[in-house]
C-alpha cells in the first residue's frame, strides 16, 4: 500500500517535470537553453569521467606539461592563415625495427615529421626509458643515437650519448631490467658535426679569390667560417634548431680597412728615425734599419694591393713582417739600445703578433655572412638504442622512447604559460564551475525557502528577526567581505585539501549572503497563500502546521524556487571566477584561473587564451539565465495570482 | 516635511549600524583567525628593525646592547598593540578585536612597508595605508559615476522608445542584448577591450597605471591632461556602459511597458496631448523612482564588477591597489580597503536613498 501510494507520488512528480520540460522547449531561448545546458553537462561528466587525481595538484606545475609548447595557438588557426609548425609528441613502445649483429643489437624507432611552413619548429628532444639488460651477471647499459634524415639528403647525427645509470651518485641499486632514463637536451647537441654537415651539402666554401692557394691559410680561412656559422647556428637556431635549416645565401669578404695597417707602417717608420738617431754599433744599426725596411715594406705592399689581395697574401706579409721585427727585436738588445727604445719594438711587435692571432682565430679579416631559412619536407627521425656485446636480445624491449617536436601550434585550443593546455583546463573547469554554481544556488535557495515560509507562516517574533536579518544581509556589499574572508582562507588553510577548502569558504559566505531575496518573496507568497480559503479548510479538519506547509504551501512555491536558483546558478560560477582575476587564486583548475593567469603574465594579447574560458563563463552564465526566463514564463500566472 | 525627515534619520541609523556590525564581524573574523596577529607581527618587526637600522648609524653601540633594546621594545610594542597585557600575558582575540573595531571605525590605520602597494599611488613606502586609499579612491568612484550616468543617459533616450514599439525589431534586438551582454563577466569584456583597441588597434594604452601620474600632475598643464585623461579613461568608461546598459535597458523597459498600459496614460494621450509630453510627464516621471530603486539594488553589483575591471585595466583605482594588496600579502592594506569600501558603498547607498525619498512622494507620507 504505501510502496503504491510512493510510486504514484514519484510517477506524479516525474509527470510534471516532463510537462515542465515541454514548456520550457517550446520557447525560443528555452530552446537554446536546454541544449546548451545539455552541452555543459555533457562537458562535465566527460571530465569527471576522464580526469585523473594527480591532476587537481599538478595541473600548475610547467613539469606536467613538459612537453607542449608554450603560449601557442591552436592548430587549426593554420586554415585562417596563419602559419604554424605543428606539434607532434610522439611516444613509443615497441620499436619500429631491430638489427641484431654479433658484437650488439640495435632497437630502432622512427617518426617522421612534415614541416611545411616555413617557421621552424620550437625544440625537438627525445626521452628514453631504457631497461639495463644483464647477461651472466654482466650489466649492458645502452647507448642512445638520434639521427634525422633531413628532405635535402643530409643525415644529421644529432645526438649519441651513452646511458649511464645512477649519475649524480645517488644510492640507486641496480638490478636487471630497471630502467634507466635519459633526455637529449641542448648541452649534448653535436653541433659541431651538423655544423659541417650543412656547410659540406651545401659546398660552403671559402672561394679561392678569397682565400688564396696556401694550404694551410685556406683550411684556417674556412674553419673560421664553420665557427661563424656554428655560433650563428647557436643564437639564431638555438642550437637544436639548426635541424631544421639550410642555408639560402653566403657571401664571404675579405676585410680591406688599412686603418690598423697604416698605423703599423707609421709606428715602423717612426721607430726608423729613432734607431738612426741612436748612437749605437753602425753595423747593427744598418742591419735593424733594413729589417724595418722589410717590415715596413710588407706592410706597404698589403696596403697597396689591398683591393686584389687574397688572404694567404695577406698574412703571408704580415707574418713577413712580424718575422722582420722579431729580428729587431734580437739585434736592439744586441746593440744595447736604450730600454724605451727596445721596450717600444717589442711592444710593436706583439701588437703585430696579436693582429695575426686574432686574424686567424675570429672573423675579423674573413667575414662570412650567411643566411638561414627554414627546410620544408618530410623529415625522418630515428631513435637508436644499442646494446653491445649482447647475446640473448629480448624480442620485445621494455622500453619507452618519446620524440618531441614542439611545434608553433598545439591541440584544440592552443596553450598558455607553461605550456598549460586550455582545452585540457577548459573542460575540466567545467564540472568545477557548474558543482560550485549548484551548490550555492541550491543551499542559499532551500535556506530562503525555508526561512521565507517560517517568516510568512509563522509571523511575530520570528518573523521579524528573519526580516532585520535579511535587511542587514542585504546592505552589505559582497566583494569586500569575499576577498577580506578569502585572503584569510588563503592564510589559514593549509595542507592538500587546501584549495577544496578556499572554494567552500567562498560558497559558503555567498550562501550566507545569498538566501535574502528569496526568504521575502517566499514569505509575500506565503502571506498570501495563508488566507487563502482551503487552508482555513484544512486547519477546520485539523491538518498540523507542518501539513499544511507542506501540502499546500511548499508545492506552490517550488516552481517560483526553481527558476530561482536556476537564475542564481550563474552568479557564483562567475563570483569565484572574478576572484581569481583579482589575484585570489585556489589552485584548482577553474575558467577564472586561466584568466588569473593571463592577467598575471600580462598577455592580454594572446586570444586563445582569455577567449575560451571567458566564452564558457558567458554561455554558461547565458544557459541559466536562458533556461530561469523560460521557467520564469512558466511561474508568470501564478505569481500574478499574488 | 517631517517625515522625509524621520525617514531619511531612520534609513541613516540602520545603514551606521550596519556598518558597525560589519566592522565588528570582520575584526572578529581577522582576530580569530590569528590573521590580525600576523599583521601586527609584521608591523611590530618592522618597527624595531628601523629603530636598530637608526642605532647602528649613530655608532658604538654593542650587539648585547641591541639585542636587549630588541627585546624590550618588541615587548614594548607588543604591549602597545594590545597583544599581551602588562603583565605579558596574551590576551585573547575576543577581547583584543575591540581595539581594532575602535580604530577601523576611526579610520585610523598604520603604515604599510610594501612597495607595490605604495606603488599604485604612486609613493615611496613606508606609507600610509589611510592616505593611500584616499588617493586612489576618487579614482574609482570617476570611473563608476560617470559610467553610471552616462548609461543612465542612453537608456532614458532609447528606453521609451523601445517600449513604444513592443514586440518590434528593436526591441527584441534590445531584450537580446541585455540577456547577453548580462551573461558575460564586465571583467572580461575588460580583457576583450585591451585585446582589441590596445593592442589589435594601437587605439589606447594597454597599462592604464600611467593616468596616476597624469591626475597628480593635472594643474601643471590642465588642457593637455584633459586630453591625456580621455585616452585613459576612454576604455574602462566604455566598457562600464557597454555593460551597465544592457540591464538598464531591460530593467527601464519593463518599467515603462507597465507604466504606460496605466488608465492615465491612456487619458493623456486621448486628451491630444503631445507624444513626447506624455512620455517625458506621465510616464517617465512615474517610472524614475523604481529606476533609484535599481540603481540602489544594482549598486553592489556595479562596484564590483568595476572593482575587479580596474585590476584588469590596471587602472590605478580601488581595484588594482586590492590586487597589489593580494599580490604582496598586505593585510593592513586589505583590511582598510574593505573598511573603506563597506564604508563607501554604505555612503552611497544613503545618498541614493536620499534622492529616492525626494523624488517619490509616496515615500514621504509612509
Amino acid at each position: 500500500m504505501a510502496a503504491s501510494i510512493r510510486r504514484s507520488r514519484i510517477s506524479r512528480i516525474s509527470e510534471s517535470f516532463k510537462i515542465a520540460i515541454s514548456e520550457i522547449w517550446r520557447q525560443t531561448p528555452g530552446k537554446a537553453a536546454l541544449v546548451l545546458f545539455i552541452l555543459l553537462v555533457a562537458m562535465a561528466v566527460i571530465a569527471v569521467v576522464t580526469i585523473t587525481p594527480d591532476f587537481l595538484v599538478k595541473w600548475e606545475s610547467a613539469s606536467y606539461w613538459e612537453d607542449n609548447p608554450v603560449v601557442v595557438p591552436p592548430c587549426w588557426v593554420n586554415s585562417l592563415g596563419y602559419k604554424t609548425a605543428k606539434t607532434a609528441q610522439i611516444y613509443f613502445t615497441t620499436p619500429s625495427s631491430m638489427e641484431v649483429s654479433e658484437s650488439e643489437v640495435r632497437y630502432i624507432y622512427t617518426y617522421n615529421y612534415t614541416l611545411d611552413v616555413n617557421e621552424a619548429p620550437k625544440d625537438l628532444y627525445v626521452k628514453a626509458e631504457v631497461p639495463l639488460l644483464c647477461e651472466e651477471g654482466v650489466f649492458k647499459a645502452p647507448t642512445i643515437r638520434v639521427t634525422v634524415e633531413r628532405p635535402d639528403g643530409i643525415v644529421v647525427l644529432a645526438w649519441d650519448m651513452v646511458i649511464e645509470p645512477g649519475k649524480t651518485g645517488e644510492n640507486v641499486t641496480l638490478t636487471c631490467g630497471s630502467l634507466l632514463s635519459a633526455k637529449t637536451s641542448k648541452e649534448t647537441f653535436r653541433l659541431a658535426e651538423v655544423t659541417s654537415a650543412i656547410m659540406d651539402k651545401y659546398n660552403i666554401t671559402v672561394p679561392t679569390e678569397i682565400a688564396g692557394t696556401n694550404e694551410t691559410y685556406v683550411i684556417t680561412a674556412n674553419s673560421i667560417m664553420r665557427t661563424t656559422i656554428r655560433t650563428e647556428l647557436e643564437n639564431k637556431y638555438l642550437t637544436i634548431l639548426s635541424v631544421f635549416v639550410k642555408p639560402i645565401s653566403y657571401k664571404i669578404s675579405l676585410n680591406r680597412n688599412t686603418t690598423t695597417l697604416e698605423v703599423f707602417s707609421k709606428q715602423i717608420n717612426n721607430l726608423k728615425t729613432t734607431f738612426l738617431d741612436l748612437g749605437i754599433n753602425i753595423v747593427l744599426r744598418d742591419k735593424i734599419i733594413e729589417a724595418l725596411d722589410y717590415a715596413a715594406n710588407n706592410i706597404t705592399w698589403v696596403i697597396n694591393n689591398i683591393n686584389t689581395v687574397t688572404y694567404t697574401d695577406y698574412l703571408i706579409a704580415m707574418n713577413n713582417a712580424y718575422e722582420n721585427l722579431n729580428n729587431v727585436n734580437k739585434l736592439a738588445l744586441a746593440a744595447s739600445a736604450p730600454v724605451d727604445v727596445r721596450s717600444s719594438v717589442d711592444d710593436l711587435t706583439k701588437t703585430l703578433g696579436k693582429f695575426i692571432e686574432v686574424a686567424t682565430t675570429t672573423p675579423s679579416l674573413i667575414q662570412p655572412e650567411i643566411v638561414f631559412d627554414v627546410l620544408q619536407g618530410d623529415y625522418r627521425v630515428n631513435v637508436t638504442i644499442t646494446y653491445y656485446g649482447v647475446k640473448n636480445p629480448p624480442r620485445a624491449l621494455s622500453a619507452k622512447i618519446g620524440i618531441i617536436v614542439k611545434g608553433g601550434c598545439y591541440g584544440i585550443l592552443g596553450t598558455a604559460d607553461k605550456g598549460v593546455d586550455i582545452a585540457t583546463v577548459v573542460l575540466y573547469g567545467t564540472p568545477i564551475a557548474l558543482a560550485i554554481g549548484f551548490a550555492t544556488a541550491v543551499a542559499s535557495v532551500f535556506i530562503g525557502v525555508i526561512a521565507g515560509i517560517v517568516s510568512g507562516y509563522y509571523g511575530g517574533f520570528i518573523d521579524e528577526a528573519i526580516q532585520r536579518t535579511v535587511d542587514v544581509l542585504g546592505n552589505i556589499p559582497l566583494l569586500p567581505i569575499l576577498i577580506i574572508v578569502g585572503s584569510v582562507a588563503q592564510r589559514t588553510f593549509t595542507g592538500e585539501a587546501k584549495s577544496l577548502y578556499i572554494i567552500l569558504t567562498y560558497i559558503g559566505i555567498l550562501i550566507i549572503f545569498g538566501w535574502g531575496g528569496t526568504a521575502i518573496t517566499v514569505r509575500a507568497m506565503t502571506l498570501s497563500i495563508k488566507e487563502e480559503p482551503y487552508i482555513e479548510a484544512a486547519k477546520a479538519l485539523g491538518a498540523s502546521n507542518t501539513r499544511i506547509i507542506f501540502k499546500h504551501i511548499l508545492p506552490q512555491v517550488l516552481i517560483y524556487a526553481a527558476a530561482v536558483l536556476v537564475f542564481n546558478v550563474p552568479g557564483a560560477i562567475i563570483t569565484e571566477a572574478g576572484l581569481s582575476v583579482l589575484g585570489l587564486r585556489h589552485g584548482w583548475p577553474t575558467w577564472g584561473s586561466v584568466l588569473s593567469s593571463a592577467r598575471a603574465e600580462n598577455r592580454f594579447d594572446v586570444w586563445w587564451w582569455i577567449l575560451p574560458p571567458g566564452l564558457m563563463l558567458s554561455l554558461t552564465s547565458l544557459t541559466f539565465v536562458l533556461l530561469g526566463l523560460a521557467i520564469e514564463r512558466i511561474v508568470e500566472p501564478r505569481l500574478r495570482t499574488l | 516635511m517631517p517625515g522625509a525627515g524621520s525617514v531619511i534619520l531612520r534609513r541613516g541609523l540602520i545603514l551606521l549600524v550596519t556598518f558597525v556590525i560589519i566592522v565588528i564581524v570582520v575584526a572578529a573574523i581577522v582576530e580569530g583567525t590569528g590573521y590580525s596577529k600576523d599583521i601586527y607581527e609584521a608591523m611590530i618587526r618592522e618597527i624595531v628593525n628601523g629603530e636598530v637600522m637608526a642605532l647602528r648609524r649613530g655608532g658604538n653601540i654593542t650587539e648585547a646592547f641591541i639585542e636587549q633594546y630588541k627585546k624590550n621594545r618588541t615587548y614594548q610594542l607588543m604591549v602597545e598593540f594590545e597583544l599581551i597585557d602588562e603583565n605579558g600575558n596574551e590576551i585573547p582575540p575576543y577581547r583584543r578585536m575591540w581595539s581594532l573595531v575602535y580604530r577601523s571605525l576611526l579610520f585610523n590605520f598604520t603604515k604599510t612597508d610594501k612597495v607595490g602597494v605604495a606603488n599604485v599611488v604612486p609613493t615611496t613606502a613606508p606609507a600610509d595605508v589611510a592616505s593611500i586609499i584616499a588617493a586612489v579612491l576618487p579614482r574609482t568612484i570617476i570611473v563608476v559615476t560617470v559610467g553610471e550616468a552616462i548609461a543612465i543617459v542612453i537608456a532614458l533616450l532609447i528606453g521609451p522608445r523601445v517600449a513604444y514599439r513592443h514586440g518590434s525589431l528593436a526591441d527584441r534586438f534590445t531584450v537580446a542584448y541585455a540577456a547577453i551582454i548580462t551573461a558575460v563577466p564586465l571583467w572580461w569584456l575588460a580583457m576583450i577591450f585591451i585585446q582589441v583597441f590596445s593592442y589589435n588597434l594601437g587605439w589606447f594604452p594597454r597599462d592604464l597605471r600611467g593616468v596616476a601620474t597624469v591626475l597628480n600632475e593635472f594643474w601643471n598643464n590642465p588642457l593637455n591632461n584633459f586630453v591625456e585623461i580621455l585616452r585613459y579613461i576612454t576604455m574602462p568608461i566604455t566598457a562600464f556602459v557597454i555593460w551597465s546598459l544592457g540591464s538598464w535597458l531591460y530593467g527601464l523597459r519593463a518599467m515603462l511597458l507597465r507604466v504606460i498600459r496605466e488608465d492615465y496614460v491612456m487619458a493623456a494621450k486621448a486628451r491630444g496631448i503631445p507624444e513626447r509630453l506624455v512620455t517625458r510627464r506621465y510616464v517617465l516621471r512615474v517610472s524614475l523612482a523604481p529606476v533609484i530603486t535599481s540603481v540602489i539594488l544594482a549598486l553592489a553589483g556595479s562596484i564590483g564588477g568595476m572593482i575587479i575591471t580596474e585590476s584588469v585595466f590596471n587602472w590605478p583605482g580601488m581595484g588594482t591597489l586590492y590586487y597589489a594588496a593580494i599580490q604582496e600579502g598586505d593585510s593592513m592594506t586589505l583590511l582598510a580597503l574593505t573598511i573603506v569600501y563597506v564604508g563607501v558603498y554604505l555612503v552611497a547607498r544613503f545618498i541614493l536613498e536620499i534622492l529616492y525619498i525626494i523624488i517619490d512622494p509616496r515615500v514621504r507620507v509612509r
